[in-house]
């Protein structure tokens, strides 16, 4: 997601639109916290996440089975976000009006 | 085309070939059973018998369907695609089912 993601959401919110963000599969390493990109010229892609609340956007979740599978402790990731079990997910998806995956 | 089954859900819609990417699996992973998955692009390649995906799809109860244009293209139709694991529809279809269902979820 990281770039491309983040601009659809903030384009979005700007619209007035009721956001979730679903962190799932490789998308969990976005949010691992200390995370050191300045020597590739790249900002941090969870100092960007973290920034969504100010724009009005708090539903942030994770998927729970994606953090286990690569051994990633919750208190690595940033602070904020829920974590959702596989039938969380499967109810979060199927009660959006629109789904953009990235 | 067999009819899907009712309430409709989510249509989720799968491009990407199972030997590259785990499209398939996550998507399955995380359908509810009143779900559809449409197979398209390469990842019609996951009707082989042979793939690693295949008993996935043989044993789910969500609806499965491939785009038969695709699976055509592809040669699939010669490799002994069974008819009894997978609906094949036309690109008319697609627009159908894309209408039908609440929402439409595109992996990749």
């Amino acid at each position: 997601m990281a770039k491309e993601g983040l601009d659809a959401i903030l384009a979005a919110s700007a619209y007035g639109q009721h956001i979730q963000v679903l962190f799932m599969d490789e998308g969990v390493f976005q949010l691992l916290r200390h995370q050191s990109p300045k020597s590739l010229s790249l900002k941090s892609p969870s100092n960007l996440i973290e920034t969504l609340p100010i724009y009005g956007i708090t539903d942030l979740y994770v998927c729970e089975d994606s953090l286990t599978k690569r051994a990633i402790n919750e208190e690595l990731i940033m602070p904020g976000t829920q974590c959702l079990s596989k039938e969380d997910i499967k109810h979060l998806i199927a009660t959006q009006d629109a789904i953009l995956n990235f | 085309m067999n009819e899907p089954k009712k309430e409709k859900q989510t249509l989720h819609i799968v491009s990407r070939s199972p030997y590259q990417y785990r499209d398939i699996e996550q998507c399955l992973d995380r359908a509810c059973d009143n779900d559809a998955i449409l197979l398209t692009g390469d990842a019609v390649f996951a009707l082989l018998p042979t793939s690693t995906i295949y008993h996935h799809l043989k044993n789910t109860s969500i609806f499965m369907c491939a785009l038969e244009p695709e699976v055509a293209a592809r040669g699939l139709l010669e490799q002994n695609v069974p008819e009894s694991t997978i609906n094949l529809i036309s690109d008319d279809d697609f627009v159908q089912l894309v209408c039908e269902y609440s929402r439409s979820f595109t992996w990749f």
